[in-house]
């Protein structure tokens, strides 16, 4: 039988060790250098070669653990328009996951448009089906989501998050590149929004460009990458926009870098900007939450 | 007998809500007719085609085939096929059978009620209105899965969902992906569940009470039956007069008098009376003997009332302000819906299309849209929009109130128009961060404009209403409370019964103009609302403007150039 004492301890050393595991995402930036590791070819080249530089999918991918993608899937568009991150990626990551022992996959994106258009026409629902042991998850319903609120957000005081964010080992933001008509760019940081209920709040009741680093509060991906296989260079994000074959993979676990990295991959509406000149990039370095400076950025090409 | 009908009964019922649900969805398309199973009724077909003056030709092929096979074997559609029938003898033999008094009886003459209602139903539609509530028993059941058993049963789903999610969150998880239960909720329960209850409900006082003394189609049905030569035959050397098929006949269609009469306007060929003996009475072919096959129990008296009552119902339908004015101007049709006149003759409200609609934009139009349109479809966006690559609705209508249209047209059938409402945009009142109309509209009806608002230079959403479709994505998705700050209004509608919404010509401007980026229109800006000037443009900004057509913040902007959400 387990006495009072013996089981304040047990629980106090978990409680240690889920801290340990989540701070580590949280430590990655501050003071240090963010590592970005950068490849060029297709997603199946590509992914597993920045996770062998990264030290291995193990590090994060725990055997037997949960794991959560987290695409982007808004829109029920073709790959090709670049509103989505395409299925190949989607499929490789989810390939790497169950590979490294994960025992359950979960990919999730809280749709704008409707659901089942948007697994059909994306082609994720597709990719996935050699799978086993991935979900699709379009969390709609309330029960869905967990109301949370962080003191130190100034701007995004509380929202509701999709449990599951909660309940999953690793998370694992794989968005597509591509522009936003408030945000700039729509990378890891402005795709966490596709977790949260709703939305419009974003524009109705806070500052955008604050509210969206302020969710790494609420949320950090373990592992953060950006799918530059296109890149929609304007009218995003629902398209249809000019859209440029990239063929390129950024990944790392500082989402802000990874983010002000890709900013340099294409000329966003015509032009040239470095990390430092979006918004939300520029208030997430601001306010710890990663590096976004290119000095404090190290370039690793795979 | 028995046994035949009863399979059947079963057969049917689980083919009707089969096809309700799983042959037309958006992952197989469009590859079978679901519907075919709600054109089973002729006395639909009859009315849609007297009230409108046209009829599909696979609804007159099904509806005429159960027509002759009427004539020719009687009312065998009320014991064979109608879903509603089966569903209300299940209510009968688990429930009512058992709290039935024997006191309560009916008159037998409350029958003729239905032929009453029949009539007036026939009048009313040469007068080319459909009654509202129509009565027909296909319609009846697929409205009251759509509006009250699906959500319900859905919903508990839910919750059980919930409840195991409270013990293993990654099981409910599961369950949940294959099978999404995406509850849609519907305008009108209350009302149709008690409709429902009166329906079933009639089982207190009788079997087969709404068969036996309501249903028009069974009225129809046992009308064009009289010369059936298909009936119950009592072998006279072994009847007794023993009166038990009389007694346990659900319909009283066997004379109490003459036990080997039988009503075959009344009979549902049920089979009960053939089981009861060996050999006494049986289902046989045979000429038909009119002393032994009496008709329906009508006299001209109730001709009479029933097109008296038609006549009388007829001017009171049209005797509606609301056909004068509109208060809303806010009624969408399902694109695809032929002319509100035309519409009006040919839907019968069976709410099938407001089942199949995958984002339940698709609700019943209730009293405060006219009295002659109860249960018709009508599009209301700030539940759903409309989704663009769908038009299930217009498949699944059995009758072509809405047409079928591919997806080639239907982006072209315009619904009406996205109007904004500037004082509570959040954009063009607040001058807050806000284009979510923009990214959510899948027709790229609305550019980004830079313009002096009160508050000064700041990005805003305008509607192009020759792009838009009206299909209401922007007015659902609006984060603005209650109702949007965007909203769709029914003009700019485009109702044809016939050929393509626009011509060759004129489609191929709308598709170049809608695949355009938006970059290309925000050309050049100044305060007469010309659009704001390219943002591939690296000569920079035309003189005196704040940006490429995006101001990020109008404190902060000091003419330089920059798209949303970067900074200088």
């Amino acid at each position: 039988m387990t006495t009072r004492r013996e089981f304040i301890g047990t629980a106090a050393a978990g409680a240690a060790v889920l801290a340990a595991q989540y701070g580590y995402a949280q430590e990655a930036a501050s003071g240090s250098k963010s590592e970005v590791f950068v490849g060029k070819g297709s997603a199946e080249e590509v992914i597993p070669k920045i996770f062998k530089k990264m030290g291995g999918i193990e590090r994060f991918v725990k055997p037997g653990s949960r794991v959560m993608i987290k695409p982007n899937m808004s829109f029920a568009n073709p790959p090709d328009w670049g509103t989505g991150t395409s299925p190949e990626a989607v499929y490789t990551m989810a390939k790497l996951c169950l590979d490294a022992g994960a025992k359950r996959v979960i990919v999730c994106d809280n749709t704008l448009r409707e659901p089942e258009q948007c697994k059909v026409k994306t082609g994720i629902v597709e990719a996935l089906k050699p799978l086993k042991g991935v979900v699709l998850f379009i969390p709609k319903q309330d029960s869905m989501f967990i109301a949370k609120s962080d003191p130190r957000a100034k701007s995004l005081t509380s929202t509701e998050i999709v449990k599951q964010v909660y309940e999953t080992g690793c998370l694992i933001s794989l968005p597509a590149a591509k522009t936003h008509s408030a945000a700039g760019v729509s990378f890891n940081c402005k795709g966490l929004m596709g977790l949260i209920k709703e939305r419009g709040s974003f524009h109705r009741e806070t500052d955008m460009h604050t509210a969206i680093p302020e969710l790494l509060y609420y949320m950090k991906p373990h592992i953060c990458f950006v799918d530059a296989t296109r890149a929609l260079l304007d009218n995003g994000p629902a398209g249809p926009g000019k859209v440029i074959e990239l063929k390129t993979f950024v990944g790392g676990i500082d989402p802000v870098a990874v983010d002000s990295y890709a900013v340099t991959l294409a000329a966003w509406y015509g032009k040239t900007f470095d990390g430092t000149k979006v918004k939300h990039l520029k208030n997430a370095g601001d306010l710890k939450l990663g590096n976004v400076e290119p000095g404090m950025i190290t370039e690793i090409p795979v | 007998m028995r046994r035949i009908r009863i399979a059947s009964q079963v057969v049917f019922l689980t083919l009707f809500v089969g096809f309700l649900y799983f042959v037309n969805n958006q992952a197989r398309g469009y590859a079978l007719e679901s519907e075919f199973l709600l054109r089973l009724n002729p006395f639909t077909a009859v009315l849609t085609l007297l009230a409108s003056h046209s009829i599909l030709f696979s609804f007159a092929v099904t509806a005429l085939i159960i027509g002759v096979a009427t004539v020719l074997f009687g009312r065998f559609f009320c014991g064979f096929l109608c879903p509603l029938g089966t569903l209300i003898d299940a209510a009968d033999t688990w429930f009512f059978n058992k709290i039935r008094s024997k006191d309560r009886k009916v008159p037998l003459y409350f029958q003729r009620v239905k032929y009453v209602i029949m009539i007036a139903f026939l009048i009313l539609a040469i007068f080319g209105a459909i009654f509202p509530l129509y009565l027909g028993p296909l319609s009846f059941i697929t409205r009251l899965i759509t509006i009250v058993i699906d959500p319900v049963l859905k919903i508990v789903g839910t919750d059980i969902n919930r409840v195991i999610g409270a013990v293993s969150p990654i099981t409910s998880t599961l369950m949940y992906s294959k099978f999404p239960m995406t509850i849609r909720l519907f305008y009108g329960v209350m009302a149709t569940m008690i409709m429902g209850m009166l329906v079933f409900g009639g089982g207190f006082w009788d079997r087969r009470f709404w068969c036996q003394y309501v249903c028009p189609t069974g009225a129809f049905l046992g009308l064009i039956s009289r010369f059936s030569f298909f009936r119950r035959n009592v072998d006279t050397k072994t009847c007794n007069s023993c009166q038990r098929c009389v007694k346990s006949c659900p319909v009283h269609a066997i004379d109490a008098q003459d036990v080997k009469k039988t009503n075959v306007a009344e009979c549902i060929e049920c089979g009960i009376c053939v089981q009861l003996r060996d050999g006494c009475s049986a289902f046989r072919f045979g000429k038909t003997d009119l002393n032994l096959n009496a008709g329906p129990d009508l006299k001209r008296r109730h001709v009479v009332a029933g097109v008296a009552g038609g006549l009388l119902l007829s001017p009171v339908f049209r005797a509606n302000a609301i056909s004068k004015r509109d208060e809303t101007g806010r009624l969408m049709r399902p694109p695809g819906a032929v002319p509100e006149k035309d519409f009006l003759a040919k839907c019968i409200g069976c709410g099938e299309c407001m089942r199949a609609c995958p984002t339940n934009t698709l609700q019943p139009c209730l009293f405060s849209d006219g009295f002659n349109r109860l249960y018709t479809p009508k599009v209301v966006p700030r539940i759903a929009g409309c989704e663009e690559k769908c038009h299930l609705c217009g498949h699944v209508c059995p009758t072509g109130a809405l047409r079928k249209l591919p997806y080639e047209e239907k982006r072209f059938a315009k619904i009406g128009t996205a109007v904004i409402d500037r004082h509570r945009c959040l954009a063009w009142a607040q001058n807050k961060e806000c284009l979510v109309c923009d990214e959510v509209c899948p027709y790229n009806a609305i550019t980004a404009y830079v313009v002096d608002t009160t508050k000064g230079r700041f990005k805003v959403p305008v509607v192009n209403e020759d792009l838009c479709l009206g299909c209401g994505m922007c007015e659902q998705h609006c984060p603005i409370f209650d109702t949007a700050a965007i909203v769709i209004y029914k003009f700019g509608e485009n109702r044809l019964s016939v050929g393509p919404y626009a011509t060759g010509a004129q489609k191929k401007v709308i598709l170049e103009k809608r695949r355009a980026s938006d970059s290309k229109h925000l050309g050049k800006s100044d305060a007469s609302g010309e659009p704001a000037s390219g943002l591939g443009g690296s000569s920079g900004v035309p003189e005196g403007f704040t940006s490429d057509g995006f101001v990020a913040d109008p404190v902060e902007n000091s003419g330089n150039g920059l798209p949303p959400g970067f900074l200088e």
